[in-house]
């Protein structure tokens, strides 16, 4: 009785900040593919449950942004004015010990601004006391190498990658007092996720509108839970989308795998799907396009069913965050180089 | 009439199956409509056989008894519940996954494990000629098997709330007692004439690894049956190890007892090679299910955990062509897992040629030749 009070109730519910709701329902053809996909006994070789064995944090700096310390210089890295937060050099150089910190050098149009030559004075100190700080307590920061510098000049820059949440929080807790934008990011981690099953295990909630709820108990087959969301170079054979209209692309994938899982993976043990297809054109106006299946010459006809399958898993996703398996966020531009080996702080 | 019907009911099913109507759900794949006249007719027999069982001559039941009549009474339920939830009033969501593993245990651990020990129960101690050695340590097994063997067979369940597994994989764990216990009662029941027993009775020789098989995969499912082997063949053996090798082999062994003496009142079927026949390749048959599935889920489990090796060349084109550390195209652990599929067939069609002699003799010693 336990399992259906605590989730027999479960429905369909709305996302955070959002008017969709999720899981959302599935379209009739696919609605009709899932009949398909019991019928054939799919599920007893495939699942659809994604796995994750570990939640890791990182920050991301965001915003250079503005604090007492934020001077426009000149001629770093390029011709135009550019906001250096000192304090988020300072910050980033505490936090990340394996990092050098270079000199800012004073540049010649600013001689005379004895504003900005007190402040750069005073960072050089600052800078001085870290590193007497450093061999104090035995850091043994590189001399040359990466520097903060570099790192705070490309956001959104990963500051921290798979470490502990209290690492995590302690690096955007630096800074954030620096004046800088910095978030905590998370990483769902796990053998499945790293095969790109999917975004985030799978919960409860992603089932709502099944039924049967066909959760399956042996991998022969690769899971199939976030099949819709699998990069093509995840799959068991790689391949690449020759077009932009990868829909499509991804349709006729799917369907000559039904046809012949040889084709695309020759060692796969999935078996044929053939009597889904007609060799012939039907005489049935909605006979759809013809599939080309590689390595043959005449076209065949996929079936209403082989379409109603293949609508279906393409509408197996788990790359919507939910409150108990969030996905990570997609940084806001082109992130910054990670650095090579994650560190612990 | 019943036992027609329920004959009736598993063709419609199978054949249901076959043109695409089945549910979905493990150990639970007959369509609504091949359950139903399940149900009716289990219901029909298991009352008559709960009568039979009120009106009994000697008030002291026996150990078989208790285990059968749990059985009789622990199936309907199970089934009827199981079906009213999946394929009737459809519960929500990954509940029905709950309710498809729950039954699939019940019906593992408690009726087929149930009908297996109340075989075990009747025949060992006739066979050895002593009386049960120790009935209150069977008596505590009897009760805690019923108590705690219904609980596990979620523990691999994913994408439910965790304690649903945790409480499973602790279920797997305890009901190594009850096990154990009724294991020991019968050892001590046959201690010393287990050579002399396996050498003159061939249901012993069943019996006897039936219970092995029995202590063997709770053993397994308690120590490997989590999260390790999730999703993998690990399982699937754990299902062909209750079904084909305790279930199975007790149950032919009580039909290597029962045949010939209903048929003529002999002791032994007609074709003493045969019965051997049936009894290596059963053995050898189930040992190879068992051994294939298990050593392959393990090599599964170990491609699932880890990210470098490839899913299917590493996990399922290795398991059918991997032998230890070897690579032998020819044969590998679901290779194995084939031959001890051929090896059960062997067994299946021999006791059957013996089952068709002894009906043959039967119908010699009644009417003089089946004319």
């Amino acid at each position: 009785m336990a399992p259906q009070l605590q989730l027999g109730a479960l429905a369909p519910g709305p996302l955070p900040n959002s008017t969709e709701v999720y899981p959302p329902t599935r379209p009739g053809l696919a609605a009709q593919g899932a009949e398909v996909y019991r019928s054939l006994g799919c599920a007893q070789c495939h699942t659809r449950a994604v796995r994750q064995t570990q939640a890791l944090y990182g920050a991301r700096l965001n915003e250079v942004g503005n604090s007492p310390n934020t001077l426009l210089l000149p001629g770093l890295g390029g011709s135009d004015p550019k906001p250096v937060n000192l304090d988020l050099l300072l910050a980033l150089a505490t936090i990340r010990p394996d990092l050098t910190i270079a000199p800012l050098p004073l540049p010649p149009a600013l001689v005379g601004d004895t504003n900005i030559v007190a402040r750069l004075k005073q960072f050089a100190d600052n800078v001085a006391l870290l590193k007497r700080n450093d061999t104090k307590v035995g850091i043994n920061r590189p001399t040359s190498g990466p520097s903060v510098n570099d790192l705070a000049g490309k956001l959104p820059a990963a500051v921290f990658e798979r470490v502990s949440i209290e690492a995590g929080e302690r690096a955007v807790k630096y800074l954030s007092d620096a004046g800088a934008k910095a978030e905590l990011t998370f990483y769902n981690l796990g053998p499945d996720i790293e095969r790109g099953w999917g975004a985030r295990r799978t919960v409860a909630q992603d089932y709502v509108n099944d039924s049967p709820v066909l959760l399956g108990s042996v991998r022969v087959g690769p899971d199939l839970a976030s099949l819709a969301t699998r990069a093509p170079e995840k799959f068991a054979a790689p391949w690449k989308f020759a077009s932009t209209n990868t829909a499509a692309e991804f349709e006729r994938h799917l369907l000559v795998h039904l046809y012949n899982p040889r084709v695309l993976a020759k060692d796969s043990t999935c078996p044929s799907a053939g009597y889904l297809f007609n060799k012939q054109k039907p005489e049935i106006r909605a006979a759809g396009e013809p599939l080309t299946v590689p390595g043959t010459d005449a076209p065949v006809f996929p079936k209403h069913e082989a379409r109603a399958l293949v609508a279906y898993l393409l509408t197996q996703r788990v790359d919507t965050g939910v409150a108990e398996a969030p996905v990570p966020s997609a940084p806001k531009a082109v992130p910054a180089a990670a650095p090579k080996a994650p560190m612990k702080p | 009439m019943a036992a027609k019907f329920w004959n009736v009911g598993v063709t419609v099913g199978v054949l249901g199956i076959l043109a695409g109507d089945a549910s979905g759900h493990d150990l639970l794949e007959f369509p609504l409509y091949a359950s139903l006249p399940l149900i009716a007719s289990y219901v029909c027999i298991a009352a008559w056989a709960l009568l039979a069982l009120h009106r009994r001559a000697e008030r002291e039941m026996y150990v078989s008894l208790w285990f059968v009549g749990a059985g009789l009474l622990w199936f309907p339920w199970i089934f009827a519940t199981a079906q009213s939830l999946l394929l009737g009033w459809q519960v929500t969501g990954v509940v029905q996954a709950v309710v498809a593993g729950w039954f699939g245990q019940n019906l593992l651990q408690i009726v087929l494990t149930g009908s297996a020990l109340a075989v075990l129960f009747y025949f060992v101690p006739k066979i050895v000629n002593r009386p049960l050695a120790n009935p209150g340590l069977t008596r505590a097994g009897f009760w805690l098997l019923l108590l705690i063997g219904g609980w596990g067979g979620l523990a691999q369940l994913a994408s439910v709330p965790a304690w649903i597994p945790a409480v499973s994989g602790a279920a797997n764990f305890l009901v190594l007692v009850p096990v154990a216990s009724l294991l020991v009662s019968l050892w001590q029941t046959v201690d010393g004439k287990v050579v002399e027993a396996w050498r003159a009775n061939v249901t012993f020789r069943f019996l006897l690894v039936a219970a092995g098989l029995l202590l063997l995969s709770v053993l397994r499912t308690a120590f490997l049956g989590g999260q390790s082997t999730q999703y993998t063949f690990f399982a699937t053996a754990r299902t062909d190890i209750v079904l084909l090798g305790v279930f199975g082999l007790s149950a032919l062994g009580a039909l290597l007892h029962i045949v010939p003496r209903l048929t003529t009142g002999e002791d032994e079927l007609p074709s003493v090679g045969l019965t051997d026949l049936v009894f290596w390749t059963s053995l050898l048959g189930v040992v190879g299910v068992a051994a294939g599935y298990s050593l392959a889920g393990l090599v599964q489990a170990d491609v699932n955990m880890n990210v470098t090796r490839d899913f299917l060349k590493d996990g399922i084109v290795a398991s059918a062509e991997r032998w230890m550390e070897l690579n032998l195209s020819a044969f590998g652990y679901l290779k194995l897992v084939t031959a001890g599929y051929a090896a059960l067939t062997v067994a299946a069609l021999a006791f059957l040629a013996n089952f068709g002699l002894a009906v043959r003799r039967c119908f010699v010693a009644c009417c003089g030749g089946a004319r």
